[in-house]
């Protein structure tokens, strides 16, 4: 049981000091800037719990870590050293390099790994000491701050002068030991040659010490016994092992979301929140169980006389579980603002890689999402960021002679907008290269010629499979592999992107999420005898259809003219298999929806209305069906499934391609 | 415990008492094991440690043969005396337990 609730706490420590690291990357990225010195002060607070609760949960090598950078930040908080530019890098290395250690502690590996050793030897190495041999640390786990030393001499070993209390004299001057003496091999009194070695030993070394020191001891016997020397790990309790995995998302994350890998195991399975939001659901439970009492009187002796009172509570506990629901979900909902905390640095880090000049613009972080949204929106926008930079803003020269300022600016932005959030990447570069992007889809085949395109069409390449027009190929971006993936990620999501752009004035990409995927919007739509539910968000709108207004086109589909164009038309009856649905298209209604970048119309029989749907998971409960986002329990206890409209859309066209 | 003299063995009766000579390392070892060995053969042996100065690995894993072949023969092995140095051995090469050294140390 003891483990249990050490892995708790070290759950807590985790999220804490991740927490701590954030900060300090942000107060390090402010007195980049040209900050506060005050900062410094936060920094080396957030550094210091650090240390003190690695020492203290059993780590060891974190603690060790920190140590040197409170060390270093110790004599920037006294003045001692100046804080420049190299500095900031070291530190910023340093705290990417403790998530890394936090990212294994949760893992259950070991902590230390080469190029903390190598940073940790740089760090003394700011500080003017060890640092010859710290820097060449070669092997990981040349550091540690205990060793198991296991050590069996030869029999021999004694003969050639060479005396095990001698060594073991030497080894206790490294540190603290514990030693352990293993008498199995040692012959009974009789059959012992008094100058033959038999015995061996188990030693535990605690001290920070190096691996060389402990090895130089035994230079001299190396030929004439077994020996092994190894970092002594704290091993974590398997359940700390186990323990749900906060989000220390690095580059290996982003490349599994982009792979449809579960990044999910990465996600923090937990949420802070804060006592305000929890005293505002225990004021609204405490209404609802007055309301309930209310209601309650009713049951034993009802009159008509009564009934008004009655329609009134109703109202009350209609109004009070509403206000509940949104406060429930309000629990889940976190500003946006942890998502943009990273973005700086990548900026920061990407611009200074790329000899770019750029200044980053964030508003609306205070803007909330649901958290599952949040975690999983964090990967796309990168995606946005880093393409921004590498192929939308131009080098300074460029700038300059296309008469602009030479600091590109990207402006980061998420706000509200009716029942769902919007977040945009906007930068004022380029914009797109239409000539490029038509040359290079012709070259794919995606498209014949460009000619009669809209720029919209055009603009829209961009977020096919493999589309990629970089001139040069950078480890950045232009692999590729992006902006379809971003927008299958967002699709996901239950959102969209979308991009609008000028050429020599830059480009925006808008993302719009729903604010929850626990609860959608949706109109409630009768097909046959069942009833599907279509998210609102994806809703243009309704239309019923005179029979003439329908096209049939080679190869079978339809097509009918709205708004100046033709949209493909999806009868859900045939998609689901419903039986007795309106077949006539003046019997039925036509819904225009928009998912993936394209308009369809869906045609089903009519609508019931409009509802909010409690989404539950059609996968966990059944399989995945493609189409079909998900399922809800409707008022008359029978279940609805969501339409998935981007999947629809997805199958419709593929449909057409075959 | 005066008995500093460097003297091999007091056979007294049938308890073996070993005085363990000042430098007690390997050197010696070859006059020490065979007193050793003869008073493992059961019953009450005493050793006297209160004179060693130095001594080496060797050495003390020749003290625990003796001490297990001892107590395997079913006799016992106590001590009259273990120096600084004996104790230091004993504990940096992880065999205090098994040599059982008295606690109080003599000079």
């Amino acid at each position: 049981m003891a483990n249990v609730s050490m892995a708790q706490f070290h759950q807590v420590f985790f999220e804490e000091s991740l927490e701590g690291l954030d900060n300090m990357e942000t107060a390090l990225l402010a007195l980049d800037e040209g900050g506060d010195k005050e900062l410094v002060h936060t920094i080396f607070r957030a550094a210091h719990s650090i240390k003190g609760g690695a020492a203290t949960f059993g780590f060891p090598e974190m603690s060790a870590f920190t140590h040197e950078a409170e060390s270093l930040l110790d004599e920037l908080r006294d003045g001692r050293r100046p804080i420049d530019k190299p500095i900031i890098e070291l530190l910023l290395r340093s705290v990417d390099c403790l998530r890394g250690m936090f990212a294994r502690a949760q893992a259950g590996q070991p902590l230390n790994d080469e190029a903390a050793e190598a940073l940790r030897g740089e760090l003394a190495a700011a500080m003017g000491r060890e640092a010859a041999t710290e820097v060449k640390a070669r092997r990981s786990g040349d550091h540690a701050d205990a060793w198991v030393i296991r050590f069996r001499p030869h029999p021999g070993m004694a003969a050639s002068g060479n005396d095990p209390l001698r060594l073991m004299r030497e080894l206790k001057a490294l540190g603290e030991m514990k030693v352990t003496a293993e008498l199995d091999k040692l012959p009974a009194l009789d059959k012992l040659e008094p100058g033959e070695c038999h015995i061996g030993w188990t030693i535990e070394l605690r001290g920070q010490t190096k691996r060389d020191a402990i090895k130089s001891v035994f230079d001299w016997v190396e030929d004439e016994c077994d020996l092994s020397i190894e970092p002594l790990h704290v091993v974590a309790p398997p359940a700390a092992a186990e323990a749900p995995k906060a989000a220390v998302a690095d580059v290996a994350t982003a490349r599994a979301a982009r792979e449809g890998a579960p990044a999910a195991s990465a996600e923090s399975s937990s949420v802070r929140v804060s006592i305000d939001k929890i005293d505002s659901m225990i004021d609204l439970v405490g209404e609802l169980v007055i309301t309930q009492s209310m209601l309650d009187q009713f049951r034993e002796n009802f009159d008509i006389a009564k009934l008004a009172m009655l329609q009134e509570g109703l109202t009350q506990l209609a109004r009070h579980t509403r206000e509940l629901q949104e406060s429930v979900m309000g629990i889940r909902m976190l500003p946006i603002g942890s998502v943009f905390n990273r973005f700086p640095r990548l900026v920061r880090d990407l611009s200074s890689k790329l000899g770019k000049n750029v200044r980053l613009d964030m508003h609306g972080e205070h803007t909330e999402l649901d958290k599952t949204v949040l975690e999983k929106i964090g990967d796309p926008l990168v995606h946005l960021v880093r393409n921004a930079i590498d192929h939308g803003l131009e080098m300074p020269d460029k700038r300059r002679a296309a008469g602009k300022v030479e600091q590109g600016t990207l402006r980061l932005e998420a706000f509200h907008r009716g029942g769902s959030i919007v977040v945009e990447v906007a930068d004022d570069g380029a914009g797109l290269n239409r000539e490029a992007i038509v040359a290079k889809a012709v070259q794919r085949g995606l498209i014949s010629s460009g000619e009669g395109m809209s720029d919209e069409a055009v603009a829209e390449l961009i977020f096919q499979p493999g589309f990629s027009t970089a001139a040069v190929t950078t480890d950045l971006s232009g692999r590729g592999v992006g902006m379809d993936v971003v927008r299958r990620n967002v699709a996901d999501l239950g959102g969209s992107v979308t991009i609008r752009s000028t050429p020599g004035k830059g480009s925006v990409f808008t993302i719009v999420l729903p604010l929850t995927l626990a609860i959608i919007d949706g109109l409630s739509a009768a097909v046959g005898e069942e009833s599907y539910i279509v998210p609102l968000v994806s809703i243009v709108e309704s239309v019923q259809l005179k029979p003439d207004a329908i096209r049939s086109v080679a190869g079978g589909g339809e097509l009918f003219r709205f708004r100046g164009e033709y949209l493909p038309v999806i009868r859900l009856h045939e998609v689901f298999g419903c039986a007795g649905a309106v077949k006539k298209i003046e019997d039925g209604l036509m819904i225009v929806v928009e998912g993936d970048g394209s308009r369809v119309g869906l045609f089903v029989d009519g609508l019931n209305g409009q509802q909010q749907a409690v989404v539950k998971s059609l996968e966990a409960n059944y399989r995945r069906v493609q189409g079909v986002s998900g399922a809800t329990i409707l008022a008359d206890g029978s279940v609805a499934l969501i339409v998935d409209i981007a999947g629809l859309v997805r199958l419709q066209s593929r449909r057409k391609a075959a | 415990m005066g008995s500093k003299a460097s003297s091999k063995s007091k056979p007294t009766g049938a308890a073996a008492g070993i005085v363990l000579p000042a430098d007690c390392r390997l050197g010696a070892l070859d006059t020490l094991a065979p007193q050793l060995r003869e008073a493992a053969g059961g019953g009450a042996a005493t050793l006297d440690g209160a004179a060693v100065e130095k001594v080496d690995g060797a050495a003390m894993q020749l003290l625990v043969a003796f001490r297990r072949a001892a107590v395997t023969a079913g006799g016992s092995v106590s001590w009259a005396g273990a120096s600084e140095v004996l104790h230091e051995a004993a504990s940096l090469l992880g065999l205090g337990a098994e040599l059982d050294l008295p606690a109080v140390r003599s000079a």
